[in-house]
């Protein structure tokens, strides 16, 4: 009986929010959800404490009345919990950080990535597991430790600490921002009337008059910083713009994850990474990054359009978009992206990009993890992504040990959508294979 | 004539409480009431047993256990609406859709008899559940169907028994604490002249004292049917509750002035659900509540400006601010400020200052509540007013599908669960009421 109103508690927390297939669901509803979902004000509830970590009886809690040991845990509590693709999860709770010949497989294909790839290190010889893979939030209750190399972001003017890197580093969990029924953020902390967000606004759910809708993916905004982290840098007003479709968490083996992504993403990024952005400078410039936040101009516009693989330059338009290397769309109207009809895991509006188009962070990189290094979403180690129509692997290297492993960290596309000798996927913009 | 004989005895301590309709009345006194009123000597009045049982009960009790005695008088059937000092609804009138008809501050237990079920989205095939004895403190009372927690079996943060749990756990119906007019509580000393819960009370003079607060136990309190180490270590709380506090509050709200104590009168039974003092932080691991939890910067604003979710004023005004749905201790013991305090007509609606502090009571009821965890509104849901089915907004959201805000209840149940406040005082779509405290504060 108590086995069962335990279930039941859990069920609860985790239930409410997820369900069983892979479709969004409302435990947040694009703003903050109810506090006992993340907080615990007594430690105590049907007999039983509610602190995933056990590390006090009822009545005193973790910091911050946290049911989680920290902030990430917290998090992970729910979107932590799935050994399959399911849901909401952003990492494979049966993995644990390992070196060396590992065969494990994180499971979940979330655009933003499963965090587990962080715990995953190829070779046996580095003294440091997965930890080039992915942000590495701290999440002690599901063995989650900070960065040791890049112990502050990189690319920051004001340092970031890693040892402070947590979920809530980007994600505002009480949402401040959201968006009212014109597309337009607006703050709760900083106006005494504001919109009530209704919903979420990461699946372009347009708000009724009078109220709002939340931010994508409930995203720190203008003046966000972790009460728990002071020092950190503040967050611009960079909201950016982007809709998923409400399946995100699933298989791209016959279909793409198409993820609209409208403006301001890398904008958003450089609140932590500020160096990294490149909106202005041109090719050439001694100094200059790779132009992150700039439009692409008519050269990489044709060269988007055609690519299909290396070798095949037949896409053209209607051909072109491929959520391997997404761009923005250059859309600054959050009501006419989610209007749009381009973020879907069916047919897409958007599929030629045009000179509006931005490239971004996430052109490359995924914003949690990847099975690569620097995050990125394929083997950027080397020449090849496959090698005689396989994709490369490279036991106890910098590359997937397994073909297992590796088809998963391309989402589960088949090999044959790539050529038999792939190279790199900046040649998607690039093509100079 | 039996029957004829035992209704007349069923009215000899109704007659003692009743009086007016709606005026709190005079059966306890501040004290201990009539014997008979609660015992019976012989279980014979008039050539007839007393309330139909065949021999007296323990303790010489007229009913079967000590709640049950209790809800002899505090139940009663066929009440249209609150009735003074009911603070029960019988389970034959709950049915399902049907909300408990006491507005006390303290809550119907009648909520211990309802439980809700309700699905939360097309993609969460979980039948959800919010069983009823989690609504409220499962008082022991087997006449009135009234059954022990079997989930708690002993008191969060602490050791009190469940199946010892009744009105006289926190009650002592004999009421031998008594308030001074130097202001302190004592079990011997001068006479009680009477209550002391109301603005209508007397005062304690140089010759007499007045009853605790709503009759709690004090220091050394522990009921003689309990045996073990459960002695109360704390005095009940100073508070003043207004001489009508039964009511709804659909026009005007009713403010109970409560002054100080009441979280550390909770701990007698849950000692370690409370911390005195601090800010919320990475060391601060309790959620605040008692005399060290004054409502600091910027709690204190929050709490001035909060008028619904969305309408926050730019500056605080204490003037209006009060929500009888979140009260707060004003940090006195201060009875003349007190009883100024207490009102059902809106005449006072100030809000907490810097002496103001977070009670238990800040967020839950004493009784029951509509809500999981005896909370005064609902805390596990993100929104208590949804667009439902009205486009206004609404409480519940009755007769839909996917219930993940009304959780099961009906219109009429989450209204009454408010105490008939109407949505309109709030925003259409609104958030938990944790943000009278908590909105702005954190980033």
């Amino acid at each position: 009986m108590k086995l069962i109103k335990l279930s039941f508690i859990i069920a609860v927390a985790v239930l409410a929010i997820a369900g069983i297939t892979t479709t969004s669901y409302a435990f947040h509803d694009g703003g903050v959800a109810y506090c006992e979902g993340c907080h615990t004000m007594h430690n105590s509830l049907q007999s039983t404490t509610m602190q995933a970590n056990g590390a006090y009886g009822p009545g005193t809690n973790n910091m911050f009345l946290l049911q989680g040991q920290d902030q990430s845990s917290t998090c992970l509590n729910c979107h932590g919990k799935g050994n399959t693709l399911s849901g909401y999860h952003i990492s494979t709770q049966s993995i644990t950080i390992q070196n060396g010949n590992t065969t494990e497989v994180p499971q979940q294909e979330t655009p933003g990535g499963d965090f587990s790839w962080v715990k995953i290190g190829y070779d046996s010889k580095a003294s440091i597991a997965g930890e080039r893979h992915g942000h590495n939030i701290v999440a002690l209750d599901f063995g989650y430790v900070a960065d040791s190399t890049n112990t502050k972001a990189p690319g920051a003017s004001t340092e970031y600490l890693a040892s402070k890197l947590t979920c809530i580093s980007c994600h505002d969990p009480h949402s401040n921002a959201r968006r009212d029924s014109t597309g337009l953020v607006v703050y709760r902390n900083t106006n005494s009337t504001f919109p009530s967000i209704m919903a979420s606004g990461s699946y372009g759910q347009i708000a009724t008059p009078g109220s709002a809708v939340g931010v994508y993916r409930f995203l720190g905004g203008n003046g966000y910083q972790p009460k728990s982290y002071p020092a950190a840098p503040v967050f611009g007003d960079h909201i950016p713009l982007a809709i998923a479709p409400s399946s995100y968490n699933r298989t791209e083996a016959s279909t793409d994850t198409h993820v609209a992504y409208g403006s301001n993403m890398s904008e958003w990024c450089a609140n932590c990474h500020d160096q990294f952005l490149n909106p202005t400078s041109t090719l050439g410039n001694p100094g200059h990054p790779h132009p992150a936040g700039q439009a692409i101009d008519t050269t990489v516009m044709n060269n988007y359009n055609a690519y299909v693989m290396t070798g095949n330059m037949s896409g053209g338009v209607g051909a072109g978009y491929w959520s391997l290397v997404p761009v923005e769309q250059g859309v600054t109207d959050y009501n006419a992206l989610a209007t749009s009809g381009s973020a879907t895991t069916g047919t897409s509006t958007y599929t030629t990009v045009d000179t509006n188009a931005k490239v971004m962070c996430l052109s490359c990189h995924r914003a949690h993890a990847t099975a690569f290094n620097s995050m990125i979403r394929w083997y950027n180690n080397d020449s090849f992504v496959t090698e005689n129509s396989e994709y490369y692997t490279n036991a106890n290297g910098n590359a997937p040990n397994t073909t297992a492993q590796a088809q998963k960290a391309y989402y589960d596309r088949p090999v044959s959508d790539f050529a038999p000798y792939q190279r790199v996927l900046c040649n998607k913009c690039h093509a100079k294979d | 004539m039996k029957v004829c004989i035992t209704l007349l005895m069923s009215l000899i301590p109704a007659a003692f409480i009743m009086g007016a309709a709606t005026e709190s009345a005079a059966f306890h006194n501040g004290g201990v009431g009539p014997c008979e009123g609660c015992h019976t000597m012989h279980n014979s009045f008039q050539g007839a047993t007393v309330n139909n049982k065949s021999t007296p009960q323990a303790y010489l009790l007229r009913e079967a256990d000590p709640s049950s005695t209790c809800l002899y008088c505090h139940e009663h059937q066929n009440d249209v609406g609150p009735t003074t000092f009911h603070i029960s609804t019988p389970a034959a009138e709950l049915p399902p859709g049907m909300p408990p008809k006491q507005l006390t501050p303290g809550g119907d237990f009648g909520w211990l008899r309802k439980t809700y079920t309700w699905y939360a989205s097309a993609g969460d095939p979980t039948l959800h559940s919010s069983p009823g004895d989690r609504h409220g403190h499962n008082i022991v009372a087997s006449d009135f169907l009234y059954l022990a927690d079997a989930t708690n079996t002993s008191a969060p943060g602490g050791s009190y028994p469940a199946n010892n749990f009744s009105c006289i756990s926190c009650h002592d119906p004999h009421g031998i604490y008594r308030r001074n007019n130097d202001g302190s509580i004592t079990t011997t000393g001068k006479p009680i002249a009477g209550r002391g819960s109301f603005v209508s009370s007397p005062d304690p003079t140089s010759a007499t004292s007045v009853g605790v607060y709503r009759l709690l136990g004090g220091k050394n309190y522990q009921p003689r049917s309990l045996a073990g180490p459960y002695q109360f270590v704390n005095d009940p709380p100073a508070a003043i509750a207004p001489d009508n506090p039964n009511r709804s509050e659909s026009v005007t709200q009713t403010r109970v002035a409560y002054g100080s104590g009441m979280s550390e009168w909770c701990q007698n039974c849950h000692p370690t659900m409370h911390t005195l003092g601090g800010d919320l932080g990475p060391t601060t691991l309790q959620h605040n509540s008692g005399s060290m939890a004054k409502f600091v910067q910027p709690y204190q604003d929050n709490y001035n400006k909060y008028i619904a979710d969305g309408n926050i004023l730019s500056t605080p005004d204490p003037s209006s601010s009060y929500l009888s749905l979140v009260p707060f201790e004003e940090g006195t013991s201060d009875y003349a400020v007190l009883k100024t305090h207490a009102k059902t007509d809106d005449s006072y609606l100030y809000g907490p200052d810097a002496s103001s502090q977070v009670m238990c009571l800040s967020c839950h009821r004493a009784h029951a509540s509509g809500w999981d965890g005896i909370t005064r509104w609902n805390a596990v849901t993100s929104l208590i007013i949804s667009n439902g089915t009205v486009s206004a907004g609404s409480y519940a959201q009755e007769g839909l599908a996917y219930q993940p805000y009304g959780q099961g209840r009906t219109e009429t149940e989450a209204l009454q669960a408010y105490y008939g406040k109407p949505e309109t005082k709030f925003a259409p779509i609104q958030d938990t009421l944790c943000n009278k405290c908590h909105i702005g504060v954190y980033p």
